[in-house]
């Protein structure tokens, strides 16, 4: 596995207007070597196999991934449980403080999304704590700064100005992500670079951001998913083949 | 003496919705309006955009810019998502600072979607 990935797509299966073949054959027109599809939070988990076979043939990595959008923490621990090993990530959209600061000291969420509009902000120096020591993630998405304009654009970098100086000064990891609802809303490995500049981020953790952070999140889940790891800290090792 | 002010060319391939055939002047009018809003009116005029050409058929065009606002150019063309309230997309392809090797690099580069990731550029440094 190589390559950037972009790690918030959503197809058809979640309220995209894409069918996940033409999301698979635009990000490979445009060079993306690997996405994420968000669809997985919407549909039957059962169903991953049989939406990633789909994809196949495309010489291009697919990974699953389930949003949860909880009302509270009880309702997050309960959907965290149910897509346990069922997916390449979870994420985790922290619409309140408490949501934030519960899903930051799970060790089964992967990503946390931010969405900068919520007046109070969820994004805390205890929350950005949490998510580096649990290695959890802050999501950058994308398309508010590609659909929006004007006043509304101005607001998002704004805000996004002051997160990213809460996760940069407690060395939270970072993905990028487009958000797309459609096709034409993908972006290449440069365009998604240019646009993480554009919000603040570093050009180096940019980078990371997007071809190595994606990669470490998602090979911890398949170890987990494969059954090799099977408490935290206890891997099974297959002595012949490693 | 006061030097010449470099020029970078960019190669960009336009995605829209319903592959519609666009005139040169659309695709540079939204490309200067994404400028002028995303960085302003002093930035626009720095800036020294100029559409070299266009071919509607392949909807591949190269654009001429001022070497100090390469960046911002890119960034500006990257966040472009409608023209005439159609879906759409610019996909940049290649960057140079001459004409000329930017129309070998497209003319060997059929499939000119990778360009970026064999050249040299900016963010890669």
């Amino acid at each position: 596995m190589k390559g950037s990935c972009d790690v918030h797509v959503h197809s058809t299966q979640s309220g995209g207007t894409s069918s996940p073949t033409e999301i698979v054959e635009m990000a490979k027109r445009l060079g993306v070597q690997n996405i994420c599809l968000s669809d997985f939070g919407a549909i039957d988990p059962s169903q991953v196999d049989s939406l990633l076979e789909v994809c196949k043939g495309f010489s291009l990595t697919v990974f699953s991934r389930a949003d949860i959008s909880p009302k509270n923490p009880r309702e997050l621990a309960q959907k965290l449980k149910y897509f346990r090993r069922k997916v390449d990530l979870v994420t985790v959209d922290c619409s309140t403080e408490k949501i934030c600061h519960f899903a930051s000291t799970n060790k089964f969420v992967d990503i946390l999304t931010l969405s900068p509009t919520t007046k109070t902000p969820v994004f805390t120096e205890l929350v950005a704590r949490n998510c580096a020591k649990n290695q959890i993630a802050l999501e950058i998405t994308l398309i508010p700064f590609i659909r929006y304009y004007g006043k509304t654009r101005a607001k998002h970098m704004r805000v996004w100005g002051k997160i990213l100086s809460v996760a940069l000064r407690n060395e939270v990891m970072f993905v990028i992500g487009t958000g797309a609802l459609n096709k034409y809303e993908l972006r290449g490995h440069h365009e998604m670079l240019l646009l993480a500049k554009l919000v603040g981020l570093p050009q180096d953790l940019a980078k990371q951001s997007l071809i190595e952070t994606p990669f470490k999140l998602t090979e911890r889940r398949m170890l987990e998913r494969n059954g090799k790891i099977i408490m935290p800290g206890v891997r099974i090792i297959d002595e012949e083949k490693e | 003496m006061v030097k010449e002010e470099k020029s970078r060319y960019i190669a960009f391939e336009m995605i829209i919705e319903d592959e519609t055939a666009l005139e040169p002047s659309s695709v540079f009018n939204s490309i200067s309006r994404s400028i002028l809003s995303l960085y302003g009116e002093v930035e626009a005029s720095q800036s020294g955009i100029w559409l070299i050409e266009y071919n509607p058929e392949t909807c591949q065009g190269i654009l001429r810019c001022s070497h100090k606002s390469l960046e911002k150019v890119q960034t500006a063309m990257t966040v472009v998502s409608k023209i005439y309230d159609r879906s759409a997309m610019i996909h940049l392809l290649k960057t140079s600072g001459t004409i000329k090797s930017l129309r070998s690099s497209l003319e060997q580069h059929s499939t000119s979607s990778q360009l970026f990731n064999k050249e040299k550029h900016p963010l890669n440094d």
